[in-house]
């Protein structure tokens, strides 16, 4: 079957490039071709819009609540959290992002939570 | 960025979103899904500092619920909001600045104002225009139909109200007060007065009753337009108030009907 999909591709991959010559040569484009691209490409969205809604699943997973904070964060005091979480986040740069709704302020038990998150995933990579 | 531009990016983007999912009815709403869809993992713990939290570590990304909000309206509209930090790629704060106390942190404008299309964007998925415009375009203007729609779009009657008002051709405002003091208020673009947050609560309005006498009368009601807003104009308004006493708010309803419009410079 994924053979089959590949050489369909590779065989619209030369039709285009071949086209694509031909218009580079005589690239003339009407007011016909246009109207008939812009009817195209909005059939071809609505017709993505739809596959992308049907695939949807019916039923998303459960909400998992997290493990409970380990002991070793638990020991450590505002300041040392605050540090560590500093050079977690140092370490993953722009590869990390963090936002908060209605951020009041970071508690010590918060900072443990992103920090195990974060180390978990840091141990994981 | 201004608040305004925030606002108007977050309403757009939402009708691409919503285009881009086919949504075409209210069942097609699921923000479960389309985070699922993002390869989201929606998770719950106990954060006490916030009402919800994006994380994203390259290609692992959670939306973190805190465990003592378990309304599912409020919950619908943390995982819209945090979505959209997500698709946007918004920036965050430093560790610094996040370790800081609310009071101890001069909130950068900048951030001010993701947080602000944050929420215009899920206000925007969660109750979409094309599906909701026309209901809002009732005369007489009350609370009524935002509770409808609350209930029917499962979200919470401030988000339907403000909905509503960014909808609702007719001159009204949600206005939404804390132990006797206006936190924030949203105004129709027909409704030009302005209502400022911070102000005390007038004696004539209906709201007030709640935090002088612990009793609210839920019926909408004509109230003396100054109550509101400064004017000279001895005309009435009509103003439809609920309250939650565990939370000690009040959410109205203002409406200006035409007949004085002009009166109040709201022609």
């Amino acid at each position: 079957m994924k053979k089959h999909i590949d050489k369909d591709c590779h065989t619209l991959d030369m039709i285009t490039r071949e086209v694509g010559l031909l218009e580079m040569e005589d690239g003339h484009v009407t007011p016909d071709d246009r109207r008939w691209a812009e009817v195209v490409v909005s059939g071809m969205n609505a017709r993505i819009a739809q596959h992308r809604r049907e695939r949807l699943p019916k039923q998303v997973p459960p909400i998992k609540k997290l493990e409970p904070l380990s002991e070793r964060l638990r020991a450590m005091s505002r300041a040392v959290l605050e540090g560590l979480f500093a050079s977690l986040v140092e370490k993953w740069g722009p590869q990390a992002q963090f936002a908060h709704r209605h951020l009041d302020t970071l508690s010590d038990n918060d900072l443990r939570r992103m920090i195990q998150t974060i180390e978990t995933h840091t141990n994981e990579g | 960025m201004n608040k305004r531009d925030a606002i108007a990016q977050g309403w757009l983007d939402a009708k691409w979103f919503l285009r881009e999912y086919d949504v075409k009815s209210r069942d097609d709403l699921r923000p479960e899904a389309w985070a699922y869809d993002s390869g989201i993992e929606i998770v719950e713990a106990d954060l006490e500092g916030a009402s919800a939290q994006l994380i994203r570590l390259a290609d692992v990304v959670q939306i973190v619920l805190p465990t003592r909000i378990n309304e599912y309206c409020a919950r619908r509209f943390a995982i819209a909001h945090e979505l959209y930090h997500f698709l946007q790629r918004h920036p965050s704060l430093s560790p610094t600045m996040m370790c800081k106390p609310k009071w101890l942190r001069e909130d950068k404008r900048e951030t001010h104002v993701f947080e602000i299309g944050s929420n215009a964007f899920a206000g925007a998925v969660l109750l979409p225009e094309f599906l909701l415009r026309q209901r809002c375009e009732v005369s007489p203007v009350s609370l009524d139909v935002p509770w409808q729609i609350s209930k029917e779009y499962e979200v919470s009657i401030l988000t339907s109200a403000i909905r509503f008002v960014e909808l609702s051709s007719e001159r009204c405002a949600a206005v939404f007060s804390k132990n006797g003091v206006v936190q924030w208020a949203r105004r129709s673009k027909t409704f030009t007065r302005r209502i400022e947050n911070g102000r005390r609560l007038h004696r004539d309005s209906i709201a007030w009753d709640f935090y002088a006498t612990g009793n609210l009368d839920e019926r909408e009601q004509p109230v003396p337009a100054g109550s509101w807003f400064d004017t000279k104009a001895t005309v009435d308004i009509i103003e439809h108030s609920t309250c939650r006493p565990d939370y000690g708010t009040v959410l109205s309803m203002l409406w200006v009907p035409e007949a004085v419009g002009a009166q109040l410079g709201m022609p």
